[in-house]
């Protein structure tokens, strides 16, 4: 190669980087700078919105100049177009083209169909639909516009518009942001499931989900994720929020915006319902609950959480017994005219039929509607306490409260139950069981022992036949398909094995001789300290008591 | 014999040679140039106008004719002087070499601790090597209260 | 006579500049018009200039990335995510270094083969054969305190893989694998350590490197391969050497310009391989690093998968050793090769070994790749 024609190469091969540097200059051009204001990505109709509203309602621009929307190129126009005839057909006073003031899931649809179609059948959309306007507390009780400003609100989520959509998206993708980390946040699912009568975001708070989840306050910032960009892998949040186990997708198990789909129980209903194929896809319960343990299995062993279910599921089965024995005494004390009716019926066994006037009344509608729902909640949701001091000691705190006002009105079978000394008079109704747990074998809680049978042990250990009895009712409960196939084996595999299951195929730690050998110098230490102790004076205003003492 | 041999190397590259070598000479400049010129531009440090923005300083009541006071606005010390019934916002960024001149109170002059320069009240130069009076900033007078255009950025100016 | 009273010989700027800088022009001329011999013509010859072309942009972008890049693990990941999504032509100037690295590499492995397959490391110039493994380990330590600098997933945990290697060597690899990391684990204070290695000890030691490098060429000049073919079949008694003036003149070309132009094309063709991947394949960016969680797919860059790979087929002990050992024949290799002459009169291990071990790391290198799908 001559020296010239190697200069002539290089001359080339500059000529031709330099091209590359024009495509270098081009890229360059075309990058999107992260933190930049969104580019004008809005239509020019859309841009007169957005600088008159720049100043008018400047939160509500930010909110969308931050959001995927915006920088997507969805501007006010996507959602807020209008035609002559639409219910909220708007002409703003400062522009020259007509909107709509309501965006509906009609609007939302036109990009997002999976999730408006799926919201639509879910029971968020059929809240409203649904017996809801219907119920009798809220007819009966409540002035009206105390129902549409307060149960409303919430309720609101399965607006049915006049364009026919259901649903408010907006109630959880809060606008103008979108933002997924907000729909995300328990605390959006918690702007309605709260307070006394479904205090779901207070169960989540009190569950080990809900720990680990807030223990590191950089959960919240993976929120935001996109669904499509985990599609067949784990989601980046560590620790389970609501909607990780109600809607999210896990790596088999693809998202979904109706939360119906993993539920196997209504636990708001009076009683405790098993789901049908109304509602979550056409799914039976059954299917329904494989999916609920899909969630699960990402992060748990089969054994932990099916043991789990089924002990939260008999949990519920026990309440409706319970629930049963509250109604016989409000219907004993209607046929002995004790109390009254109140002209209402509706189909779950007239439940508030009797009204609200009188306690006894009253204290069915706290029954059901507050306490026993946090008792079945509290059980499915890794909420000891809402299944415990919120949940079950009230459901029988309300049942002695009925039989007392029944004794009190003079009703004889309540009388002579007040009267009675027997310590099982509090178990009226039929029970339900499971020989065991799901956190492993314990020694000592369930032990058949003569130190515990007469204080926590009584139903199990004063009954020869307790657990045959038991059996039969699981039995029977599992052949009017509100148990499983697989939960019945289940059972019955602990049940043969409940020796072992309840600790007492075990010998005892001599750690536990030591426990109680403590409590027993702690009892000592109260008679002690405590329950003998008298100090020598009396109340310095013991003249003033001596002198109302009758004479 | 050397400057022979010179003349011959040079008499030796031809007319051509001369060519090829200017012509690529060239197209390697261009190439290092549009190169550095991205250098450029990446080290090149972003600059932007900073917004100035209007601060309520105090109410006109509180500066009578004739008084003076030093407040801090977004950040920024400024020297509110009524002369006259005219407001002046006076910037305590000395003209020298960008340090900032304290006011002193007792003498009413700006003294700028790096090279002793020295502005008056109004801001001019009274000694030492300022070239310029202190900047001013913009003042509006509205329903009695002095407001003060500075710039947002805290420490800017 | 002292020099001040020498009078000026010639005038204008060379005289000027000749009393005060007293090295002939000539000199220089010289060097640069050094006769080397004929077959430097062949483009395969002529790879030495581009690492150095190479290090020269890696030198530029190295220090426009450092205006931006700050060594602090909890803001090194948002300055290089600023270079990269803010900064005007950021993408570009840490594109070109990511990829100028991968390709100095490249170029580094390839000239050493060419070296090694003709043999030009045989007596005198064993030494700037050790010079040059020196500067291929140099590069690979530019290539790994560089990427450990990223702090992403993949970044980290390469680094955090990587050092503990030192922790392996007998008795002194823990204190290694503790001054590396300025701890017991990948911490803060390792990436302040990286740092002034990647930007101040490792420049400096290269160019040392390469500066003794380029010297002992100038002053062994290359190998003559011709005059070596001659003198081999000479010894076999096979054809007298002619090895007068005029036979020299005719084997050789000026190194200036005509080889220079040879390694100016091959530098330009670089050139616009370089800027080309990094338009192709801009400088992407992993998740922050996250020292609680490694990811699925953790691996080396892609230069390390022959290392990678071997480490994967023998214990861990077993495997450095290997390493090690190899590493030494390889620094060690013109007096191996010698002693093999020696004992053998065999003059063609290195062909046959060079092209083992290239074929090998490649195949490793495919066999990583793949088994990673």
């Amino acid at each position: 190669m001559s020296l010239n024609l190697k200069a002539l190469v290089v001359i080339v091969l500059a000529i031709l980087l330099l091209a590359t540097f024009t495509v270098v200059a081009y890229v360059e051009g075309a990058q999107k700078r992260v933190g930049a204001p969104p580019p004008a990505v809005a239509s020019a109709e859309a841009q007169q919105c957005i600088d008159c509203h720049t100043n008018r309602t400047p939160g509500m621009v930010s909110q969308w100049r931050e959001s995927l929307h915006a920088e997507k190129g969805v501007d006010c126009l996507s959602c807020h177009k209008v035609a002559k005839d639409d219910f909220d057909y708007f002409q703003c006073p400062g522009a020259s083209i007509p909107i709509a003031s309501h965006p509906t899931p009609k609007d939302c649809k036109e990009c997002h169909e999976k999730a408006v179609v799926e919201f639509s059948r879910s029971k968020h959309a059929g809240l409203n639909a649904q017996k809801f306007a219907t119920s009798p507390d809220r007819l009966v009780f409540e002035p009206t516009i105390s129902t549409q400003h307060g149960c409303q609100q919430c309720h609101n989520i399965g607006h049915v518009w006049p364009d026919q959509s259901v649903g408010e998206c907006d109630a959880c993708h809060a606008k103008h942001t979108f933002s997924l980390q907000v729909a995300r946040n328990p605390q959006t699912c918690g702007e309605c499931h709260l307070g006394p009568d479904h205090s779901h975001i207070e169960q989540w708070v009190e569950s080990k989900h809900g720990n680990v989840f807030m223990s590191n306050p950089d959960n919240y910032k993976k929120l935001g994720y996109r669904a499509k960009d985990y599609v067949g892998k784990p989601a980046p949040v560590p620790a389970p929020t609501c909607t990780t186990c109600h809607m999210d997708a896990t790596v088999t198990l693809p998202a979904t915006h109706d939360v119906g789909e993993r539920l196997a129980w209504e636990s708001q209903s009076p009683w405790s319902v098993r789901t049908t194929e109304a509602w979550g896809g056409g799914l039976s319960w059954q299917q329904k609950r494989d999916n609920m343990e899909n969630t699960c299995s990402q992060c748990h062993a089969p054994n932990f959480y099916q043991r789990y279910l089924l002990s939260g599921d008999v949990a519920s089965l026990q309440y409706n017994e319970i629930f049963r024995e509250g109604r016989r005494w409000l219907g004993e004390m209607n046929k002995a005219g004790l109390i009254g009716t109140a002209g209402v019926k509706d189909s779950l066994g007239a439940f508030q039929a009797f009204g609200y006037d009188e306690a006894p009344e009253e204290q069915i509608y706290h029954f059901w509607h507050h306490q026993g729902r946090l008792y079945r909640q509290g059980a499915l949701m890794m909420a000891a306490d809402y299944t415990q001091w919120h949940g079950i000691w009230e459901v029988q705190r309300s049942l002695v409260e009925i039989i007392r006002s029944a004794s009190e009105a003079g009703l004889p079978e309540a009388k002579a139950w007040m009267k009675s000394d027997n310590p099982s008079k509090y178990m009226l109704y039929p029970l339900l069981d499971v020989p065991g747990t799901a956190w492993g074998i314990d020694t000592i809680a369930f032990r058949k022992s003569p130190e515990y049978t007469t204080r926590i042990l009584m139903n199990r250990d004063g009954n020869a036949d307790y657990w045959e009895k038991v059996k039969g009712n699981v039995e029977a409960a599992y052949k009017n398909n509100l148990l499983s196939a697989k939960q019945w084996e289940m059972w019955q595999k602990m049940y043969a094995n409940r020796d072992k299951e309840l600790g007492n195929a075990y010998p005892l730690s001599p750690e536990i001789q030591k426990a109680m050998d403590g409590e027993k110098r702690d009892n000592a230490a109260a008679t002690n300290q405590a329950v003998e102790f008298k100090v020598p004076n009396g109340s310095v205003w013991s003249a003033i008591w001596d002198a109302l003492k009758p004479k | 014999m050397d400057e022979a041999k010179q003349v011959g190397e040079e008499q030796g590259m031809t007319r051509r040679d001369f060519l090829m070598s200017a012509a690529m000479t060239t197209s390697l400049a261009a190439s290092a140039t549009v190169a550095a010129s991205f250098g450029w531009q990446f080290v090149y440090p972003a600059v932007a106008q900073i917004p100035t923005v209007q601060v309520l300083a105090l109410s006109l009541s509180k500066l009578p004719a004739g008084t003076s006071k030093v407040m801090k606005l977004g950040g920024n010390e400024v020297l509110l002087v009524n002369k006259n019934g005219a407001v002046h916002a006076i910037s305590t960024v000395c003209t020298h070499l960008g340090c900032r001149a304290a006011w002193e109170e007792s003498r009413r002059q700006f003294v700028c601790p790096c090279h002793v320069g020295v502005f008056d009240a109004d801001g001019k130069v009274v000694a030492g090597p300022p070239p310029r009076p202190l900047g001013e900033f913009a003042v509006e007078v509205k329903a009695g209260n002095i407001y003060v255009a500075v710039p947002q950025k805290e420490g800017a100016a | 006579m002292s020099i001040e009273s020498t009078p000026q010989t010639k005038k204008g700027w060379r005289g000027w500049l000749g009393e005060r800088f007293p090295i002939d022009v000539k000199v220089y001329e010289e060097l640069a018009k050094e006769p080397i011999p004929k077959h430097m013509e062949r483009w395969w010859f002529a790879l030495g200039g581009t690492p150095l072309l190479l290090f020269a942009i890696q030198a530029i972008t190295g220090i426009l990335l450092t205006w931006y890049y700050v060594p602090r693990p909890d803001v090194a990941y948002e300055s290089v995510q600023r270079i990269t999504t803010q900064i005007p032509y950021g993408w570009w100037v840490r594109g070109i270094h990511q990829w100028g690295s991968q390709l100095m590499i490249i170029t580094v492995v390839l000239h050493m083969l060419r070296t090694f397959t003709t043999g030009a490391y045989r007596r005198p110039r064993e030494l700037n054969w050790m010079i040059g493994t020196g500067l291929l380990v140099i590069t690979l330590s530019f290539a790994f305190t560089g990427y450990a600098l990223v702090n992403d997933q993949l970044s980290y945990w390469a680094t955090t893989v990587g050092t503990n290697m030192f922790a392996e060597i007998p008795i002194v690899g823990p204190i290694i694998l503790q001054m590396i990391r300025g701890g017991m684990v990948v911490t803060a204070d390792t990436m302040t350590r990286l740092y002034p290695l990647h930007i101040g000890a490792l420049p400096t030691i290269i160019v040392t490197f390469i500066v003794l490098h380029v010297i002992l060429i100038r002053f062994l000049g290359v190998t003559d391969l011709d005059k070596r073919e001659r003198e081999r079949l000479a010894r076999a008694g096979k054809s007298a050497p002619a090895n007068g003036k005029h036979e020299r003149e005719a084997s050789h070309f000026p190194f200036f310009p005509d080889h220079m132009m040879t390694e100016l094309v091959i530098g330009m063709g670089v050139l616009i391989i370089l800027v080309n991947l990094t338009i192709l394949f801009p400088p992407t960016l992993g998740p922050h690093a996250n020292p609680a969680e490694t990811p699925s797919h953790i691996k080396p860059e892609w230069y390390f998968y022959p290392v990678f790979r071997w480490l994967k087929l023998f214990p861990l002990q077993l495997g450095l050793a290997g390493l090690g050992i190899g590493a030494a024949c390889f620094v060690l290799w013109p007096f191996i090769d010698a002693f093999i002459e020696k004992r053998t009169g065999n003059r063609d291990v290195n062909v046959y070994l060079g092209f083992l071990v290239a074929v090998g790391a490649f195949v490793f290198i495919l066999w990583e790749l793949f088994a990673l799908q």
